[in-house]
This record gives C-alpha cells, sequence and structure tokens, in this order.
C-alpha cells in the first residue's frame, strides 16, 4: 500500500490533496490518458460540474478495467478552461474519491484538445504486490 | 510485458493513444525531459509541423540513447502554444509513432520556455526486458 503523507515541515495542502506519496518498486502501475467529460457513447457533458463528475467516473473505470482499485491512484494533475471553478472541481473530486487523497496538481489553461473541454484529468494509479 | 488497455467502459479515444497503460515494477524506466523542435546543432526549426518532427526525432534519439525502441514509449504530455495546431500535430505523431499509440494528454498553454517554441513534448517509456534485445 502507498503511503500518503503531509510533512509537518511543508504548509498543509489547500484541499482534499497529499503532499507526497511514497511506494515501492515491486508495483504494478498504471499510467492513465488524460480523461475528459465524455461519456462511454461519446457525448460530452455540459458544465463544469458534470464534466468533472464524468472525469472521476472515467478514472474509475480504467482503474477498475486495470484491477485496481480507487485507493491505488497516487497521483493527478487537473487541467481545467474555466479558472474560477475551483471550488466546483475540488467538490465533486472530493465527493468522487470519497476521502482518498492522491498527490495533486492544478493548472488553468486557455484551451485543451477540443474547444468545448472545460477539464481534463490524467494522473496514475499503484498497487503493490 | 507492458498492457495496453481501452477499457469498454471508457469512451474510445479520440485519436491515436491508449486509455491506459499498466507496467510493472521491476523494470528500466526513462523519464524524458520536456523535447522541443531544437536540432543537435541548437537551430530551433521553423513552424509546427517541422518542430513537431524534430520533437519526436528528439525523442526517439533519446529513448535509442537509453537502449530501449519508440514501442517502449508508454506516456507522453503534449504542450503546445498553437491552439489550433491538433490536426498536424496528430499528423506528425501518428507518422512518427506508426502505429503505436501510448497514454496521451494534450494542452494548449499560453507560453513555453522561449517563445519561438510552438510545441513541447514530455513523456515515459519502460523497458521490461531483463536484457537488451
Amino acid at each position: 500500500m502507498p503511503k500518503f503523507f503531509n510533512p509537518p515541515t511543508v504548509a498543509k495542502p489547500g484541499a482534499g490533496y497529499t503532499h507526497g506519496v511514497v511506494h515501492g518498486a515491486n508495483a504494478r502501475r498504471l499510467i492513465m490518458s488524460g480523461q475528459v467529460g465524455a461519456k462511454l457513447d461519446g457525448t460530452l457533458q455540459e458544465g463544469i460540474k458534470a464534466q468533472t463528475e464524468q472525469v472521476f467516473d472515467n478514472i474509475n473505470a480504467l482503474i477498475e478495467a486495470a484491477g485496481m482499485k480507487l485507493t491505488d491512484l497516487v497521483k493527478i494533475v487537473t487541467y481545467t478552461t474555466v479558472p474560477d471553478e475551483i471550488a466546483v472541481i475540488r467538490e465533486v473530486r472530493e465527493r468522487k474519491l470519497n476521502g482518498h487523497k492522491p498527490a495533486s496538481t492544478f493548472i488553468v489553461v486557455p484551451r485543451l484538445a477540443n474547444p468545448n473541454y472545460l477539464i481534463e484529468i490524467e494522473g496514475e494509479a499503484i498497487s503493490e504486490d | 510485458m507492458v498492457e495496453y488497455i481501452n477499457p469498454p467502459t471508457l469512451p474510445k479515444p479520440s485519436a491515436d493513444h491508449t486509455q491506459g497503460v499498466i507496467h510493472a515494477g521491476n523494470a528500466r524506466r526513462l523519464v524524458m525531459s520536456g523535447q522541443v523542435g531544437r536540432k543537435a546543432d541548437g537551430t530551433v526549426l521553423e513552424g509546427l509541423e517541422a518542430q513537431t518532427e524534430q520533437v519526436f526525432d528528439n525523442i526517439f534519439a533519446l529513448v535509442a540513447a537509453a537502449g530501449m525502441k519508440p514501442t517502449d514509449i508508454i506516456k507522453l504530455v503534449t504542450y503546445t502554444t498553437e491552439r489550433d495546431g491538433k490536426d498536424i500535430i496528430r499528423g506528425v505523431r501518428k507518422c512518427k509513432l506508426n502505429g503505436h499509440e501510448p497514454a496521451s494528454t494534450y494542452i494548449v498553454v499560453p507560453a513555453l520556455a522561449q517563445a519561438h517554441y510552438l510545441i513541447e513534448i514530455e513523456g515515459e517509456a519502460v523497458s521490461e526486458a531483463t536484457g537488451r534485445e
């Protein structure tokens, strides 16, 4: 099980994430492509909240397909084109991750691959033997 | 064995990439710095297409120097300053990767390290073989 930690020597995380995660090398590692708010049928959800919910549903589906659990998620990088909706994104993240807090990075960008994408999240998961 | 997965529970990738890649921990892993459209002699190529081609040539040179193959590339993150460059970049990527489809993320950014850099791609490669082939 990877160890999630917040050292007392670094300011506390501003939201539901962890500063550091340590894992051993005898592990399976899943690299995830950036996930967007597209449903299985290819339809794009509307609005930042619905797209963020879909992103986490996609991440969860990918993790399950890899034979892993949501709590194996060690890192996410969030890219969004909506600069002032961090509260919404955090609320969805905390609800979907249900208390699990991967190492996280958050970046506002002018555009993603499709102009209708409001958010894209990539990351990785680790399951130790 | 590195496993590339596109599970039926996720939407199909919109381009030539794979949703997830799984590898074991007892592997050699190459972490690549972001590569730009700069040739070995330091010249920066002009235009998005030429820069993207050079980026992949640099990535392949790095992979080869690590004793790996282009098919060992498991992840790419593309940063570009060209808002509408997606088709050009995908075209070059598809041609250069020749059917290989790493996990991918694509982001448009306002600027890179130098004003004339139009694209930068970073990523990683993994080889699980015990020795060189």
